[in-house]
């Protein structure tokens, strides 16, 4: 169709080259951290376990810091690539130390818990220091990446995102049945013969690299990975068949429909602030919950 | 015969009894002893601290300094003794004694936190209180009160009268709700994700400036301590910290459950809530003046209890006295590393104390509770995955209680995912 105004063409481009990309990684990050999360619980049998658990948003932080307060890339490329790459790559480091540790060590979900706020204080103090000597503006980036927007999801994005998505789905699927054996404790899933000890490092692995691709492109947005499995095991049950495609489909909603609010607001608050925000009042509303009606399995 | 065996019997019960005497006597005297040789150390090393500065003065120096300031001496303006004395007494000075202060509240805070919660990943700021302050701090800067106009008193007065909103919070619906102490302590937690999901608002629309005044100031740093906040703090302080060490003894009972406790004569709900008060004026107290300060809360009771076993008595004390000296030792390096005091003590803190903490994981995990009275067994039950599930607060077995552990705030960072 033949776009004679200039105005046709400036909204063409408004719409297809900012809001669609914008709107379709929402769909597609918040079908990650659904995911994610959900893994992740099962995991870690822990109901308050989400995908940075492990420390991986941390990780991702220190690599964005360093871009910006250093200027130091592990690809001496355009700004936001290096810090996109920096962020991945930082953010495969506690990944990589999980790796390490199981393999050599009989790893229980709680030391991977204890292991992954080790390697987050570790993170978090590097990161503290350079934070603390930056100026204002680069303070401000650092702070408003930590916090997470979708706002910087371009076309190139798109193609790594869902190739993140589909290798996490279909990782999934083979581990699914596993994970629900994995929730009735270690010895009966020893004994169930689904290796709890594997299915939870290559999970666990599975979701950290998907969720580092995500949040290398938004940053760290947090409350989607950990409330999204609950409110799905609200609507299909505990069964991971249902629940992992449930929470790709309700984390998608909700991330989109933050995004949307985010960009209702004038100025453009970022989708982690609204999410913390209304995610908050949820949370605490499952936990008074959890106490009362048990985690259902 | 029949005698000699008797009294054989009965000779032989009264040593038994007299060694368990001796025994548990002298397992005092060692504790005691390791109590008084940190209290030395801790003195020494406090002394030490005030001679790394930039005027080159040795102890003996210094303390004729103080002492002089006291006395009323006073010196010719920009001669060098004005500058020492303007320095050691206006800065020196009061950053030595609020890290003191901070490192046993902080201290005595997580001690007694670990035992109300029966979870070894407590913290000081685990029940929302730090929170509350942060977001003070946070309105605070917005509003306009700011360290270069001498605001500091009306700064830690906001944050602390904010610290007290999750406390106010948690004791208000206390009696209404037919709530049980963990439904206590969880809307404590979610109480903190709340507050910080408000000061991520904040952050997120406040313009640069004022983004980097409220972090330096939610960060932990001793910079802006000085004689307008400390008298404040230490009133807050102290009066926590002695309320805690008073009912430590009470605290100890309460890791039989709370039904075995109140069979021995402790109102559980009452003792947690009045230590979450003591808790609360010292945590607001301190991030008020410092900002959060992580770690020290956290570890410094566990190795206390691997050096003196699990009795609050000896744990409280001791614990403050070893994150006293961590704490000036932290800051000792934070001011030999950097001129102008720009490494947070958070962040050495956490250095230090990451691999302190991941080194304790990874050898035994069950060691937390292992030695003394408290908790042997079911810290092995606990951190064992055997699928059992979780009990109730008051039960024997529900330890680690894992919905009470929450990947919460790090050392010192900002926001709960961060």
């Amino acid at each position: 169709m033949p776009l004679d105004s200039y105005y046709d063409r400036i909204r063409d481009e408004i719409i297809f080259k900012g809001t669609l990309p914008r709107a379709l990684g929402s769909l597609i990050i918040g079908a990650i951290l659904g995911v994610s999360g959900a893994v992740m619980q099962y995991c870690v049998r822990n109901p308050l376990a989400d995908p940075y658990t492990t420390g991986i948003s941390s990780a991702a932080l220190f690599g964005v810091t360093i871009s910006l307060a250093l200027g130091i890339m592990l690809i001496p490329g355009a700004g936001n690539i290096g810090l996109i790459v920096n962020a991945f790559v930082f953010a495969m480091i506690p990944c990589a130390i999980m790796i390490l540790i199981s393999v050599r060590r009989k790893t229980t979900p709680t030391m991977l818990i204890l292991i992954g706020i080790g390697v987050m204080y570790l993170f978090t103090a590097l990161t503290m220091v350079m934070k603390f000597n930056a100026e204002p503006e680069i303070l401000e980036q650092i702070i408003a990446w930590s916090i997470g927007s979708t706002s910087k999801v371009n076309w190139d994005a798109i193609p790594y995102l869902l190739f993140s998505l589909a290798v996490l789905l279909t990782g999934i699927a083979f581990y699914s049945s596993r994970l629900d054996v994995m929730s009735s404790g270690e010895n009966t899933a020893i004994s169930l013969g689904a290796d709890p000890k594997r299915t939870r490092l290559i999970c666990m692995v599975i979701v950290s690299a998907c969720t580092a691709i995500a949040v290398s492109f938004c940053g760290s947005i947090g409350f989607v990975g950990l409330i999204v499995p609950h409110i799905s095991r609200l609507l299909v049950g505990s069964k991971s068949r249902a629940l992992i495609p449930c929470s790709a489909a309700v984390g998608a909603l909700i991330l989109v429909i933050a995004d949307v609010l985010s960009r209702s607001f004038g100025a453009g608050l970022p989708v982690g602030a609204i999410t913390a925000v209304i995610g908050s009042p949820v949370f605490l509303y499952f936990l008074i919950k959890m106490k009362t009606g048990g985690w259902g399995r | 015969m029949a005698d000699d065996s008797v009294e054989s019997a009965v000779d032989k019960y009264l040593e038994s009894e007299a060694a368990l005497a001796a025994g548990y006597i002298s397992a005092a005297r060692r504790k005691l002893l390791i109590i008084i040789l940190m209290a030395i150390a801790t003195v020494a090393i406090a002394l030490f601290s005030l001679t790394v500065n930039n005027c080159g003065l040795n102890v003996i120096e210094v303390l004729d300094l103080i002492f002089a300031h006291l006395g009323g001496a006073t010196y010719d303006i920009y001669t060098p003794e004005w500058f020492n004395d303007v320095y050691i007494w206006g800065n020196s000075l009061p950053r030595m004694l609020f890290t003191v202060l901070a490192a046993v509240g902080l201290a005595v805070a997580g001690a007694s936190m670990q035992s109300m919660m029966n979870n070894p990943l407590a913290d000081p700021y685990t029940v929302g209180v730090s929170s509350g302050a942060c977001l003070g701090l946070a309105v605070a800067v917005v509003v306009g009160l700011s360290v270069s106009y001498g605001d500091t008193v009306a700064i830690l007065m906001v944050s602390f009268l904010f610290s007290l909103l999750p406390l106010a919070a948690i004791v208000i619906f206390a009696p209404k709700t037919r709530a049980s102490p963990s439904t206590l302590i969880l809307a404590g937690v979610a109480l903190s994700y709340l507050f910080n999901s408000f000061n991520t608002l904040i952050l997120a629309t406040v313009e640069s400036e004022t983004l980097s005044k409220i972090y330096i100031w939610q960060t932990g740093t001793l910079g802006s301590i000085s004689w307008e906040n400390l008298p404040i703090a230490f009133i807050f302080i102290l009066a926590g910290s002695l309320v805690i060490l008073y009912l430590a003894r009470q605290l100890n009972l309460l890791s039989l459950g709370d039904a075995s406790a109140s069979s021995l004569g402790v109102d559980p709900d009452n003792l947690r809530i009045i230590c979450l008060v003591a808790i609360a004026f010292i945590v607001g107290a301190i991030v008020g003046c410092a900002g959060v300060i992580g770690f020290v809360g956290l570890v410094t009771p566990h190795i206390v209890r691997m050096l003196l076993g699990s009795d609050n008595r000896y744990v409280i004390p001791a614990s403050a006295l070893l994150a006293t000296i961590m704490m000036l030792m932290a800051d000792i390096v934070c001011r030999a590393l950097s001129e102008y005091d720009n490494i947070p003590i958070g962040a050495i803190l956490s250095l230090i104390g990451a691999p302190i903490f991941l080194y304790l994981i990874m050898r035994r995990h069950s060691y937390v509770w292992r030695r003394g009275r408290c908790l042997r067994l079911q810290a092995a039950q606990a951190f064992t995955d055997s699928g059992r599930r979780y009990r109730g607060f008051g039960g024997h077995r529900a330890v680690f209680d894992f919905r009470y552990f929450v990947p919460h705030i790090a050392a010192g960072g900002l926001g709960s995912r961060h």
